[in-house]
């Protein structure tokens, strides 16, 4: 008689497993793909130390001393057990991934991985969070504004919001730098703070840090105005076409009803696509974090990838994974928790 | 049944309403006239595509783009609703012309329980005065009336069934007993033993007075020959005949008024839809109207003057139409003579 | 539906067609009417846009007129081959997996969702950073397997519901006859909403390649549009306070993915009625 709904646990079984399976898979992808590759990079420059310290030199250009290639060399048979078989290697990397025990960094040695990524990650997050919520705000409400507005106003907001979704985050942070960094000097082009104030909670450094951090700041928030604005547009525009609006404006009800009737359900999506977005944008920030120097994950795995700095490199992914399983595991509790028809079959369980 | 004015509830004089699309104009309702009395139920009956649904639209005032009413006048309760605003007619519409729409099924809020969808409408309506707990009463109480129990009050319509789901629309819909009530195919998606339930739930809704008058589209003339007083057949935009309903089944005038009850007479379902299929070939494209008679090339009867002149929908009796050039003026009685079947 | 009809029916569908057209057309010509080598510096250092150079020159004194030509036939023959490349195994996957049902389809699904969870950009950086050398099929291949698990998705579920219908239809005894209707009815539509996700997944695919091209992950030899932003970022453009370098490639990439996003509209506005009225 009732619809099929999918239950309760029955729904998140489902996804527990797709989880699970994409944790693995991409760890295990990260590891294979270069040691199966020709002249396996990871090795090669793993070797390059072993030979460098078991000479009792250095290696050109990784910027480290003898002494520290030599302990290098030492640590990384021990740990990575680069004397055994592929395997075992393999078997090693899984559990230093399940206990976060990462390793030495080789670009900032001796720093460990660890350090250097929750070192950066209220960067990215302090960058990222505001930037996002208030997109989501605004991009949301002028959305909606075009949908129930439409008339001219619909016909110039909606190229304008598709151009600022489509704009790529770095070129819209160049033109960012250049007209307002220098162009007319208002805001630094670089850094998270200026670099000779110490950190303090002193006012003075406080604003020293916003005024650094406004650039970066728009240049995230502006071109996901754009998309969350075209999403809702779409959404509400479906809404306001559905039968139920129809049929309750036949019933005479005025538009303030039928609006809080249509915008209720076509922000429903929006909602739970939040922390989806945010997932994704964690790793994505990559190079904004770059063009404006802000020592975010993204500006450190960029330096790893530069530096050639693998435990580096596969610590920062293994970062931003958990982050994007989190992110949409997150999501799905909202859906279900927001969605009726998921919350009744669990009603219904009990 | 007295012919007094003051008991015409809806007039729809010679009303043209047509969809405004890029590829030009559909013209869904071409020239149409209707009467609506207090206490009558009146079916309008044709083929999909023949502009019913819109009429009924167009009859409650309810032009959204890109339909548009285009000229012909419409009274309701006296009022010529198209001189009125749209906001203006939301005052009539729920209290006192209400519709219940084709698809009622997917009508309901999905997100919204029944009964807070009920107190919005009653909310919309009553704007002071009730409290909630009363509304909930009156609901339940006509939820009962319909045959609903109230259980379904505190449900969401994903939870119902379909035939629930119409009922909780039909609640709704009359929940201020409003004087016409419109009702766009009630019976299509339902099985032959629901059919019956409905129209016996919709002739209760007329004979208990929680509704004045009614009037009903469907393209299942059979449905509509069981509850309905009087009958419009429509073809292409146009009415074709109208009639009360013992007069149009015991002699239909027009051609198509013939092909469309001879295949009702017939009581196997399967025989009366082969045969209301076997009417040789296909109702014509609204966009671009032909010529002359739009039922021309279909017709059994055809003459070469439907082929170039439209047929005036004429009065045969003072409650009898019919737009057909074998009884055009001049031919009256003798045409009727000379149709024999 | 003709072409034409189609093209005048919907402003959007119009506007993005022509536009991309443009950019082709661009990419394609370009270089035959403007006969310079885009990796030749031969003339002045970060010259203002001129009649002899429409764009002005970079730092190294190569033009960058010529360099948008260049670019943009890479960057889109990339992301067009990608994409064709992302449909292909989207199609494949949720069409096997719909079809056949039962654990095939268990996997194959699981195999999609998997695919749309892992974060993309970062697994496509790390993984780009292994490969010393990149060419371009290594970019086109990485891109496409990752991309397909949205497509395989809708494909599964639109398999899915063709099933159920043709059980409805049996059901009802009609014959082959309805059968064969279904097949002429879904088949066009199928079309079109085929042609839709291939602007999109092209939009994603140039996307993609221009991110992965700004930081150097990019195919190595190849100058796409993502490479002559990279060079922006690598010669500090901005510090010469040389718009002229930076402004048009951004542009163009804005323009080209934002006509291909136009394009989607219009084709959804003309098949799904209910976003008509957009």
């Amino acid at each position: 008689m009732t619809a099929k709904t999918p239950s309760f646990p029955h729904f998140f079984r489902r996804k527990i497993i797709v989880y699970v399976v994409t944790f693995y898979l991409a760890l295990t992808l990260i590891w294979i793909i270069p040691h199966m590759m020709p002249g396996d990079p990871v090795r090669e420059k793993a070797l390059k130390i072993i030979a460098a310290g078991s000479k009792g030199g250095t290696v050109p250009g990784s910027g480290l001393t003898e002494v520290q290639v030599k302990r290098l060399y030492e640590y990384w048979v021990k740990k990575f057990g680069l004397d055994q078989p592929l395997e075992v290697q393999y078997l090693i990397f899984l559990k230093n991934c399940f206990t976060l025990d990462l390793g030495v960094s080789i670009r900032f040695h001796p720093s460990q991985v660890n350090d250097l990524l929750f070192r950066s990650l209220p960067w990215s997050l302090g960058l990222l969070t505001p930037a996002i919520i208030v997109g989501w705000i605004l991009g949301n409400y002028m959305g909606a504004l075009a949908a129930y507005k439409r008339s001219i106003f619909d016909k110039v907001l909606y190229p304008l919001f598709l151009f600022m979704s489509q704009m790529p985050y770095y070129w819209f942070a160049l033109i960012l730098v250049y007209s307002l960094s220098f162009h007319v000097r208002i805001f630094p082009a670089a850094g998270a703070y200026t670099q000779t104030l110490t950190p303090s909670l002193s006012i003075t450094f406080l604003l020293d840090l916003l005024n650094h951090y406004f650039l970066p700041f728009v240049s995230v928030m502006i071109p996901y105005i754009g998309g969350e604005a075209i999403g809702m547009r779409s959404l509400i525009l479906y809404e306001i076409n559905s039968d139920y609006a129809n049929y309750f404006e036949s019933l005479g009800f005025r538009d303030r009803k039928l609006l809080s009737y249509t915008f209720r359900n076509a922000v429903l999506p929006q909602v739970t696509g939040l922390p989806i977005y945010f997932a994704s944008a964690f790793g994505g920030q990559l190079v904004t974090e770059v063009v404006f120097g802000y020592p975010g994950i993204g500006g450190t795995l960029y330096a790893a990838v530069i530096g050639q700095d693998y435990p580096l490199i596969q610590g920062g992914f293994l970062m931003i994974v958990i982050v994007t399983l989190l992110g949409n595991f997150v999501m799905d509790l909202f859906y279900a928790y927001i969605d009726p028809r998921i919350r009744v079959a669990y009603r219904g369980e009990k | 049944m007295d012919g007094g004015n003051h008991d015409i509830l809806i007039e729809a004089v010679d009303v043209k309403g047509y969809y405004d699309v890029p590829k030009g104009y559909v013209r869904a309702v071409d020239g149409c006239t209707l009467k609506l009395r207090q206490e009558e139920i009146i079916g309008i009956a044709g083929e999909s595509g023949c502009g019913k649904s819109t009429f009924g639209k167009i009859l409650m005032g309810y032009d959204k783009p890109p339909l548009r009413m285009v000229s012909g006048t419409i009274t309701v309760n006296g009022v010529n609703i198209y001189s009125v605003t749209w906001n203006e007619r939301k005052r009539i519409w729920g209290s006192s012309i209400a519709m219940i729409p084709q698809y009622s099924m997917n009508s309901l809020n999905p997100t919204r329980k029944i009964r807070n969808l009920i107190v919005d409408a009653m909310r919309e309506k009553f704007r002071t005065g009730i409290s909630e707990s009363e509304m909930v009463q009156r609901a339940e109480h006509r939820f009962k009336d319909l045959g609903l129990s109230s259980t379904a009050l505190d449900m969401f319509p994903f939870e119902m069934s379909g035939g629930m789901k119409q009922r909780a629309v039909i609640a709704i819909s009359t929940l201020l007993n409003p004087k016409v009530l419109i009702v766009d195919e009630p019976t299509s998606a339902l099985d032959v033993s629901t059919q019956r339930l409905l129209l016996e739930l919709l002739y209760y809704i007329v004979k208990r007075k929680i509704v004045g008058s009614m009037i009903i589209i469907s393209h299942d003339i059979a449905s509509l020959r069981q509850i309905c007083d009087y009958m419009y057949i429509m073809y292409a935009g146009k009415i074709a005949e109208s009639a009360p309903m013992e007069r149009m089944i015991e002699h239909p005038l027009h051609p198509y008024a013939k092909l469309l009850l001879d295949a009702v007479v017939t009581p196997e379902p399967e025989i009366r839809k082969r045969k209301l299929e076997g009417i040789p070939g296909a109702p014509p494209q609204l966009i671009k109207p032909s010529i002359g008679c739009r039922f021309s090339d279909r017709c059994p009867h055809v003459m070469d003057r439907c082929k170039s002149e439209e047929p005036p929908y004429l009065a045969l009796e003072p409650d009898r139409f019919v737009a057909c050039w074998l009884y055009g003026e001049g031919m009256g009685t003798d045409a009727r003579r000379h149709d024999q079947s | 539906m003709s072409l034409k009809d189609l093209l005048r029916h919907s402003p959007k569908l119009l506007v993005g067609t022509c536009i991309f057209t443009f950019f082709v057309l661009f990419a394609i010509f370009g270089s035959t009417l403007f006969n310079v080598d885009p990796t030749k510096p031969e003339f002045g250092s970060l010259e203002t846009p001129s009649f002899d150079h429409p764009l002005g020159t970079d730092i190294l004194g190569r033009d960058l007129f010529a360099q948008l030509i260049h670019g943009t036939g890479y960057s889109l023959k990339i992301g067009i081959v990608a994409a064709l490349i992302t449909i292909a195994i989207g199609v494949g996957v949720g069409g096997i997996g719909g079809y056949f049902g039962g654990i095939v389809d268990e996997i194959l699904n699981l195999a999609s969702n998997v695919v749309l969870t892992i974060p993309t950009i970062a697994f496509l950086i790390v993984i780009a950073a292994y490969f010393r050398v990149r060419s371009e099929w290594i970019i086109i291949l990485l891109i496409s397997s990752t991309s397909w698990g949205g497509m395989a998705r809708s494909i599964r579920s639109q398999v899915l519901s063709l099933k159920t219908r043709e059980f409805v239809d049996l059901a009802k005894l009609s014959g082959i006859s309805r059968v064969r209707i279904l097949f002429f009815e879904v088949l066009p539509n199928m079309l079109s909403y085929l042609v839709m996700y291939l602007a999109l997944s092209v939009a994603g695919a140039i996307g993609s390649e221009a991110g992965l091209s700004a930081i150097g992950l990019g195919p190595t030899a190849i100058v796409s549009l993502g490479m002559l932003l990279r060079w922006v970022i690598v010669w500090e453009a901005v510090r010469y306070g040389a718009w002229w370098w930076f402004f048009p490639v951004g542009l163009t990439i804005t323009l080209i993915t934002l006509s291909l996003l136009l394009i989607n509209d219009g084709l959804d506005q003309v098949y799904n009625p209910r976003a008509r009225r957009g």
